[in-house]
């Protein structure tokens, strides 16, 4: 084991102190001279035409000083993948409640507001399709999008529709062996469908932008998204800026969960800001989060397992349908993605997947913490219970018995590395007392355990690049362009910074939140951010290193140096050394070069994937693992569920802060609590959003958590080879199975399954009351 | 969403406050916690002319001990006060438990008991923002005339969630009123219309100062059940109160008062049930009987958060609990 400063060490978050005395500045608080306020009108349907638009009274109302509508708006999408999505609607249809048709800017948002009231909008009233299957059918009610085989391809990635189902944008498929062989040779077949639904991101921060104009005609936009990059190109598009034009600012985020991955109120911002010749700020409101905010995409899944006496898998086919909404955005990604988690963990010889994203007229969905796989282990891992009990087995057994090895092929041909996921197992099942008698029921209450594993995926092939600057002091500055959404990134990074430099983490300058002087990064979504730069970050120290030995080597007679607290010395005698101030003149400008920077890129391995069977021998850049374990009471007499002991093991690889791996684990964990048992978004019967605010949208609360006294966090570590220091994602991680382990437990306890999240009081009474066992 | 413009208004004496509200009638609100009206300000579901706080007025903050036993409470005593007073006299604790109950300990350290009985009616389709609304014709409760909850209904079905009235109702609590002419004293359980549209039976410059809470006398025990969809900053899914008197020994229930919040549009008295079970022996089959008969008592439930039928078994099955815990009581008295 490595000797390591402070990797592995959970210093204080850089952010701590800022944030509990309320200092850090959030998007919201960013403020420009002569700032207007936006507001935006939705459409009340769900589905029609706008025959026409007047504006005129809203345009009279004192303090307006620009409307948008759809004439204003350039014929480019803002959705990453296929031409699907305008700026304000598409082609003057509206395709779901809350489809964005107009926005103000006035001088202060009670204006604005009460100008969106007067602008009168005729529509003609067109049907509607909301189920997902029932979009998905070949006789299909309506087409969401008529025009979708003409479609702009905007991506690499490719688009396969399907000739026969209009509503379909996308289909992704996996074979591997020959599941029909596969049944043949099984015991025992066992087929369910399962289904789950619309989440909110619930972040504290809404989503947030100011967007200006600079004097030379540039853009400048301080927003809340949590892919800078990806929205300084649509931003350069839509406006036909060059990208060395548009510049993107970011502060501490309020929470992102991949609901600020997607561009939403950026581009309406700008394009007011360039109407009105003044900076916008455009802040939604908690009920545009809950309707247009973006939502975890609803699966409907039909699942076929065939296994043989001994629990062995021999066939799994499943069925994905993703009702994604009336646009593409990730929609589309995420059918494949949730692939990924299918394959991830257990050895199946014979494999079928298909998998299409669905439109509806719906409001948006996209990437919502798991970006597929917590919907994806939702049937598998209830399957893996009943599939045990059918064959009288233990399903801790059952599972073991199915992992995949190291080393061996998963069912996308991609060879098995790092899996930690035994490990969690053995770890989480032996703190529950697996085997053992749940605690003691009292009255009505029944008792049961539970448990489930699952997998979370890192995306392949994507690029990130850092720069450090040393100082004369010896200060290390990072320029990176992740943002600190609560995750503890920016402390995380600071800490392999550090590392690099054989310095405290105080030593460490961190710089982000400016395209203008941080380079290119992908995104921080998909759990990617530590592993790519943590990768990137060592590339560019040695890159800086490389400078400074070069010009410390001639001063020490030696060129095998090493660096650590502000020194540079030689290898084989650490007493030959000098400071890094010495390579520095008196006014700070080192030696030779000008400036010490180095620099680090880091793109994450890919390989090509075969379109018809989804075989590659890299279809993600790793897969970090976890285990559940939990103790549920369930009320005989009104189906409420209490979580009463809990416990998840994480194999991330190497924790670099175990502290903030902790939190990310247990957070991650409370919003899997919420899946399980209450976040489901209600629509009523013509589309609009029912629980559009807290107090009807529930969300778990600390009561609704076990006590900390039965609760337990176990880091597992499992060297990733390519990741920085063995280590992999953890964000997304976190909850991908407690859902499954929860409804596990409940059968334990009662002896019903619900198949259909979210596990709810009613549900389970009336399954107990149907199968009369309580 | 920012509040909406409205003129503030902060009397220091209960009579001042009184002459405003007459004067501004339906033009005027009234705020004293605020941690409902806010909201609904926010939302746009209200938009009063006039806001008259009743946060300033003095000497309406208190818990006294009445003679023989019972309690008197300022309408503007803070709902964590009573949560955690010391005692509010034997037999009364249940009204310190059910406090306890509601929303979360940042909300009650605002929330007022006046404030709790006044609690408006709510329904997820009219306390929805001005944008959402706007997308279906106006409701009864938006002076309208259709129910989005209930398909085809000849009225509001909006629903009463106060979690400190049913327990106070089945305590035979009163609450005196400040009034344009001087005070009235109005049984607890009068002051509610049963309608959706106005729950509250309070005129325009009617205040409540106090709640009364007569002492609960030996071999009495009170309950407050609450079935909640998470368990803390949540309205009930169904309340019950169940207030059981008796001897031990005869096993006999001599009077009985049962309360269920979260069904109707206001507190409902289970006067069947209490008819079953008052002056006979209890037995499980006699509340099993009087459980059915709280159904009944019921009548039309509305269909928010759950369907019908759920939130009749809710009401049975609280129903029996309440009446057996609150018996329990009586048994350890």
């Amino acid at each position: 084991m490595e000797d390591f400063k402070v990797i592995g060490k959970s210093v204080v978050r850089l952010d701590a102190l800022e944030k509990v005395t309320g200092k850090a500045r959030y998007s919201a608080d960013f403020r420009v001279e002569g700032m207007l306020h936006a507001s935006v009108l939705r459409s009340p349907h769900a589905s029609a035409r706008i025959l026409g638009i007047d504006t005129s009274k809203a345009e009279r109302l004192p303090g307006v000083r620009a409307v948008l509508t759809p004439d204003d708006v350039p014929p480019v999408s803002i959705s990453p993948h296929l031409g699907d999505q305008y700026i304000l609607c598409l082609d003057n249809f509206v395709r779901c409640v809350g489809d964005p048709v107009a926005a103000v800017a006035a001088d202060t948002v009670e204006i604005a507001e009460d100008a969106v009231k007067l602008i009168k909008v005729e529509y003609e009233e067109l049907p509607a399709v909301f189920d997902g299957e029932e979009a998905f059918a070949k006789d299909q009610p309506v087409v969401v999008h008529p025009d979708l085989p003409s479609y702009k391809v905007l991506t690499g990635m490719p688009i396969r529709l399907d000739p026969e189902r209009a509503n379909v944008c996308q289909t992704y498929k996996v074979r591997s062996g020959d599941v029909e062989r596969g049944f043949k040779e099984a015991d025992l077949v066992v087929e369910n469908k399962y289904t789950t639904v619309r989440m909110q991101h619930c972040q504290l921060e809404p989503h947030v932008v100011v967007a200006w104009f600079e004097p030379d005609g540039n853009l400048t936009v301080m927003s809340s998204n949590q892919m800078v990059y990806d929205l300084k190109s649509v931003l350069s598009k839509v406006l036909k800026l060059s990208p060395s034009r548009v510049r993107v600012l970011s502060s501490y985020i309020g929470g992102g969960y991949g609901g600020k991955g997607g561009v939403r109120a950026e581009p309406i911002a700008a394009l007011l800001a360039r109407k009105a010749g003044k900076p916008v700020s455009l802040i939604f409101t908690r009920e545009e989060m809950f309707v247009f905010g973006g939502h975890r995409v609803p699966y409907s899944i039909d699942i076929k397992d065939g296994v043989k006496k001994d629990g062995t898998l021999t066939a799994r086919e499943m069925r994905v349908i993703l009702a994604i909404g009336l646009y593409s955005e990730k929609g589309v990604l995420i059918a494949r993605r949730a692939a990924a988690g299918a394959v991830g963990t257990y050895r199946v010889p014979n494999f079928k997947l298909d998998s299409y994203s669905v439109y509806t007229n719906l409001p948006m969905t996209g990437a919502l913490r798991g970006f597929g796989c917590p919907e994806i282990q939702w049937p598998i891992e209830q399957q893996m219970d009943i599939i045990a009990e059918k064959l009288g087995m233990d399903p801790l057994e059952l599972r073991i018995k199915n992992i995949l090895n190291e080393g061996e092929k998963d069912a996308s041909g991609m060879v098995t590395r790092s899996i930690g996921v035994r490990e969690c197992l053995d770890k989480v099942s032996s703190w529950i007392g697996w085997g053992e008698k749940p605690v003691r029921p009292v009255g009505p209450w029944k008792t049961g355990k539970g448990i489930a594993i699952g997998n979370k995926s890192v995306i392949a092939g994507s690029t990130t690049v850092v720069i450090v600057k040393v100082w004369p002091d010896g200060v290390i500055e990072l320029r990176y362009s992740a943002v600190e959404l609560g995750q503890g990134i920016k402390t995380t990074l600071a800490q392999i910074t550090a590392e690099q430099f054989g310095i405290p983490v105080e030593q460490v300058r961190m710089v982000s939140g400016d395209t203008d002087i941080c380079p290119f990064d992908f995104g921080t979504v998909a759990s990617r951010s530590l592993v790519h730069y943590g990768n990137a970050i060592v590339i560019a120290c040695d890159d800086a290193k490389q400078q400074l030995y070069k010009m410390a080597a001639p001063k020490l007679g030696a060129w095998d140096l090493d660096t650590r607290e502000g020194r540079i010395f030689v290898k084989e005698a650490p007493e030959k050394s000098l400071k890094i101030t010495e390579l520095f003149t008196p006014m700070g400008v080192p030696l030779e070069g000008g400036e010490v920077l180095g620099k680090g890129a880091f793109t994450g391995s890919s390989a090509r994937e075969d379109p018809e069977t989804g075989q590659s021998e890299r279809s993600v850049f790793s897969y970090s693992h976890i285990a559940n374990a939990v103790e549920v009471g369930v009320n005989t007499e009104t189906g409420e569920i209490k979580l009463l002991r809990s416990g998840i093991a994480c194999d991330v690889g190497k924790a670099i802060n175990p502290l903030i791996v902790e939190g990310q684990i247990e957070g991650g964990d409370s919003m899997g609590v919420g899946s399980a048992l209450y976040e489901e978004i209600v629509f009523n019967s013509s589309g609009g959003v029912v629980n559009s605010k807290f107090t009807d949208y529930r969300i778990p609360m600390a009561t609704d958590m076990p006590l900390i006294s039965n609760s337990k966090t176990i880091i597992v570590e499992v060297a990733e080879p390519e990741g920085p220091f063995g280590a992999k994602g953890v964000g997304e991680l976190s909850l991908v199975s407690t859902a499954p382990a929860i409804a596990n437990a409940v059968y334990n306890a009662v002896g019903i399954r619900v198949k259909d999240l979210p596990i709810t009081k009613e549900k389970v009474l009336t399954a107990m009351r149907k199968s009369g066992k309580v | 969403m920012r509040l909406p413009k409205f003129d503030y208004l902060a009397p220091k004496e209960v009579e001042e406050a009184g002459d405003l509200l007459s004067r501004f009638g339906e033009k005027a609100m009234v705020v004293a916690g605020g941690t409902d009206l806010i909201v609904r300000l926010r939302q746009r579901v209200v938009t009063p002319r006039y806001v008259v706080s009743l946060g300033f007025l003095s000497n309406l903050d208190y818990i006294k001990p009445s003679p023989g036993g019972g309690v008197s409470i300022g309408a503007l005593t803070r709902v964590h006060s009573l949560e955690r007073a010391e005692s509010l006299g034997s037999g009364l604790d249940v009204i310190s438990l059910a406090a306890g109950k509601l929303a979360s300990p940042q909300i009650r350290n605002a929330a007022t008991v006046g404030g709790n009985l006044c609690l408006d009616t709510r329904c997820w389709f009219y306390n929805k923002s001005h944008y959402w609304r706007q997308s279906r014709p106006p409701c009864f409760k938006a002076h309208g005339d259709v129910c989005h909850v209930v398909k085809g209904g000849d009225r509001c079905y909006s629903l009463f969630t106060a979690d400190l009235v049913p327990p106070l109702i089945a305590l035979d609590a009163s609450v005196k009123i400040r009034t344009p002419k001087g005070e009235r004293t109005m049984n607890l359980q009068e002051l509610y219309s049963g309608k959706g549209e106005r729950p509250v039976n309070l005129s325009p410059g009617e205040i409540i100062t106090e709640v009364d809470v007569p002492p609960a006398g030996p071999g009495k025990g009170t309950v407050y059940l609450k079935l909640s969809f998470r368990q803390a900053v949540d309205f009930p899914v169904v309340g019950v109160a169940a207030s059981v008197s008796g001897k031990a020994a005869t096993g006999i229930c001599e009077n009985i008062g049962i309360v269920i919040g979260a069904v109707s549009s206001g507190p409902v008295r289970a006067s069947g049930a209490e008819a079953v079970i008052k002056g006979k022996k209890l037995t499980p089959e006699l509340v099993e009987m009087a459980a059915d008969a709280a159904v009944k008592d019921v009548g039309v439930i509305v269909p928010i958060g759950t369907t019908v039928e759920y939130k009749r078994k809710m009401v049975k099955y609280f129903v029996s609990q309440a009446i057996n815990e609150a018996w329990k009581a009586v048994a350890v008295s």
